[in-house]
């Protein structure tokens, strides 16, 4: 990814054009502040639309702090919008950065203002980017970028003074719990590394007190630690000049072993510094920044397009992960349906032997099962009218007066309209409606009472009743049906001729309809 | 951030490129479920014939003697005639030569057309049909001792499995106890039923 990124380094008399490349750090171009150098920019722009960092080390730029009260995030941004508007004639490169919030009941917050004084030494450059639509991630200064090398060389302070020996002089950014709080460039004669040393620890001292005076420190006897960084060259001098006191606390820092640290396998030799805020604003540069929005149109557009790609690949990777799961669940599945066919193939093998060693059959060995099994069914479900007539027998025996005119047999269902109103008794009631579709052996059988006077109709329905109780004694025969020779109940007519001249009585027949459940 | 149109041509390509991944990932998981379930139809249907092979196997000693108890059975019935063919005149023979012995009254008969047999349960199988053929039959009787019989005779010597469906015994005179006359009528019906087996030997 870095090596997409393009890192350009703005002073006030040229812009320097960096690429990493293996781990490194190099120039790729220098474009001097004239037409010659802004017309090569445009066409080195128009070459590469890679990203591009832009890091401004420039004297003109100011902080300011201020508090603002606690907003909700529109209002704030409209506040904030109008303090940079008040506070700066041009706008075009400012930020604000919260620094935190009072602790009183009205948790004001902290906010420090910044802005490059002198915008118009930017327009040529920035107009160039946005002619080639390049996309500029930001444009930082290397004060912003302070916090960012005092985390890379270790430092855990809460107040720090990072000094650090650049080719614009000595630029000395004051930091505090994380967050740039002041910076300022001074003048430095490089060449003299007595000089340089001298003047680090001078400003330092100098710069402590200004802190005081500016309210940045709370007591003239508060310390602060300094972290001088310098090119290798410096660091004798300096480890003679920068001697630690009561209020300051200095750590120098190679700034070439730095570079190698952060992973610069190389860099520029006589721009230690610049390639370490370089190197931060490419790593792990911060969010706050100076460049609007509409000039960093093209760059959104990138972050949009780079969503659009994420969320693709976001789909597509769970998508793959899922159908991953589903094809291990398969193979896993396959395995064994492999192993099931396998056993299939033995155990029918193994079937196969068994079977052939089987009694030859005339028909398949289905045919020959369902031919038994339906024919003993047939054998269940079929009579004859012997042990109809055996039963029937049996109760006629004691009833001489009793004589059969008519035995209807037959295989079926007992049909409704047989049964006599009320005569069913109730057990053959309850076995009809237990078994309402099996077969019954049927037996409507016909008989008369014989001799009997026409006018005793008591004496020929007792007869008749006995001999239907005769046969009810056969646990396995249901009285279905019994039409008695006359009507007796209240429901039907009852007619009679007592004192006829008709003796005997020749209607005193009676049917009585008998079953025999068939089957198992 | 104002997106305008001519943003778009920035734009279209990780739109294209999104819309194919997503489509590329959808595809994925589609064809990897559809391919799942498609091997656990497999797997039920092997884990199925597996333990239908299993169980039949395990059976095999009682299908054994089974198979022996049915063959047995079911030659039995082809020895007699009951699979096979129906043959009437062997049938007419049969009732003739017992109306003889027994001394029987006058038997009349009709026989209807061979039809498959339509009792419960007897369906058309694969391979097995019961054909049924219906003989209406009366039958001039001194006592229904005659009847039975009759019919016992015919269940034990008539080829097709004698079915008696229906037997309607009236008396018809109630002549002097020294006369040989009929006197009673059976009107009965009967199903001749013989087996149709279509199978192949094994």
């Amino acid at each position: 990814m870095l090596r997409h990124k393009r890192l350009l380094y703005l002073t006030a008399n040229q812009l320097t054009a960096y690429s990493r490349s293996r781990g490194g750090l190099a120039v790729d171009a220098a474009f001097e502040r004239n037409d010659t150098g802004l017309a090569a920019f445009a066409a080195y722009a128009a070459r590469s639309r890679n990203l591009y960092y832009l890091v401004v080390d420039v004297v003109e730029e100011d902080y300011h702090q201020d508090t603002i009260p606690y907003l909700g995030r529109k209002d704030r941004r409209l506040v904030l919008a109008r303090k940079l508007g008040q506070r700066y004639r041009d706008t075009t490169l400012t930020m604000s950065m919260s620094l935190g919030y009072e602790k009183g009941e009205r948790r004001n917050e902290k906010v420090l203002y910044a802005s490059f004084s002198n915008t118009q030494q930017f327009q040529p450059w920035l107009s160039a980017l946005e002619q080639s639509e390049c996309r500029l991630a930001g444009i930082y200064s290397t004060a912003l970028l302070a916090p960012a090398l005092i985390k890379a060389a270790g430092l855990k302070v809460s107040r720090c003074l990072v000094v650090s020996v650049q080719q614009t002089g000595l630029r000395q950014s004051y930091v505090e719990d994380g967050k740039i709080r002041f910076s300022r460039v001074g003048q430095l004669n490089l060449e003299d590394a007595q000089s340089v040393a001298a003047t680090c620890a001078g400003e330092s001292a100098r710069m402590q007190q200004y802190l005081v005076t500016l309210r940045q420190l709370p007591t003239a006897a508060t310390p602060i630690d300094v972290m001088v960084l310098a090119a290798a060259a410096y660091q004798p001098a300096l480890a003679e000049a920068c001697r630690s006191s009561e209020v300051l606390h200095f750590h120098l820092i190679n700034a070439d072993d730095q570079c190698r640290a952060t992973g610069l396998k190389s860099f520029p030799p006589e721009a230690p510094c610049e390639a370490l805020f370089l190197q931060a604003a490419a790593t792990a540069a911060p969010a706050e920044q100076f460049a609007q929005e509409q000039q960093r149109h093209h760059y959104r557009l990138w972050q949009i397009g780079r969503g659009l790609l994420g969320l693709g690949a976001a789909v597509l990777a769970a998508g793959m992960l899922f159908s991953s799961v589903r094809l291990l669940h398969a193979y896993t599945l396959r395995g064994k349906i492999r192993a099931d066919q396998t056993q299939y193939r033995v155990l029918s093998a193994e079937y196969a032997r068994v079977t052939a060693k089987f009694p030859a059959t005339p028909t398949s060995t289905e045919n020959l099962k369902t031919t038994i099994k339906l024919y003993r069914m047939l054998q269940d479900e079929t009579a004859t009218p012997a042990y109809m007539y055996e039963q029937i027998s049996k109760a006629l025996a004691g009833f001489p007066r009793v004589e059969i005119e008519d035995i209807d047999w037959r295989i079926g269902k007992p049909p409704a309209e047989t049964l006599h109103k009320g005569a069913v008794p109730r057990a053959a009631a309850a076995a009809l409606g237990a078994a309402p579709n099996a077969d019954y052996a049927l037996a409507v059988v016909s008989a008369r009472v014989v001799g009997a006077r026409r006018a005793d109709l008591r004496s020929i329905t007792d007869m008749a009743e006995q001999f239907i109780a005769a046969l009810k004694k056969n646990p396995k025969l249901t009285v279905m049906g019994v039409h008695m020779p006359f009507a007796i109940t209240a429901e039907d007519t009852l007619s009679g001729d007592i004192g006829s001249s008709r003796a005997i009585a020749e209607d005193a027949s009676f049917k009585v309809t008998v079953g025999r459940r068939l089957g198992r | 951030m104002k997106l305008v149109r001519r943003d778009l041509k920035w734009l279209w390509l990780p739109i294209a490129a999104c819309i194919a991944l997503i489509a590329a990932g959808a595809a994925c998981a589609y064809f990897a479920n559809g391919y799942l379930l498609e091997t656990k139809g497999l797997g039920t249907a092997a884990a199925a014939q597996r333990a239908d092979v299993q169980a039949k196997l395990s059976r095999a000693n009682e299908e054994e003697r089974e198979i022996e108890a049915s063959l047995k059975q079911y030659q039995a019935l082809a020895a007699r005639g009951v699979i096979g063919e129906e043959n009437r005149l062997d049938w007419i023979d049969t009732v003739t030569a017992i109306k003889n012995e027994l001394h029987l009254y006058d038997i009349t008969y009709s026989i209807e057309p061979q039809k498959a047999l339509d009792y419960p349960g007897f369906g058309a199988g694969a391979g097995v049909t019961f054909m049924a053929s219906r003989v209406k039959m009366t039958l001039k009787l001194l006592h229904e001792g005659d009847l039975l019989n009759f019919i016992d005779e015919l269940a034990k010597r008539g080829r097709p499995y004698l079915s008696v469906r229906s037997c309607d015994v009236r008396r018809e005179s109630r002549g002097s106890g020294t006369t040989l006359a009929p006197r009673l009528q059976a009107n009965c019906i009967f199903d001749l039923i013989t087996i149709k087996s279509q199978g192949k030997r094994t």
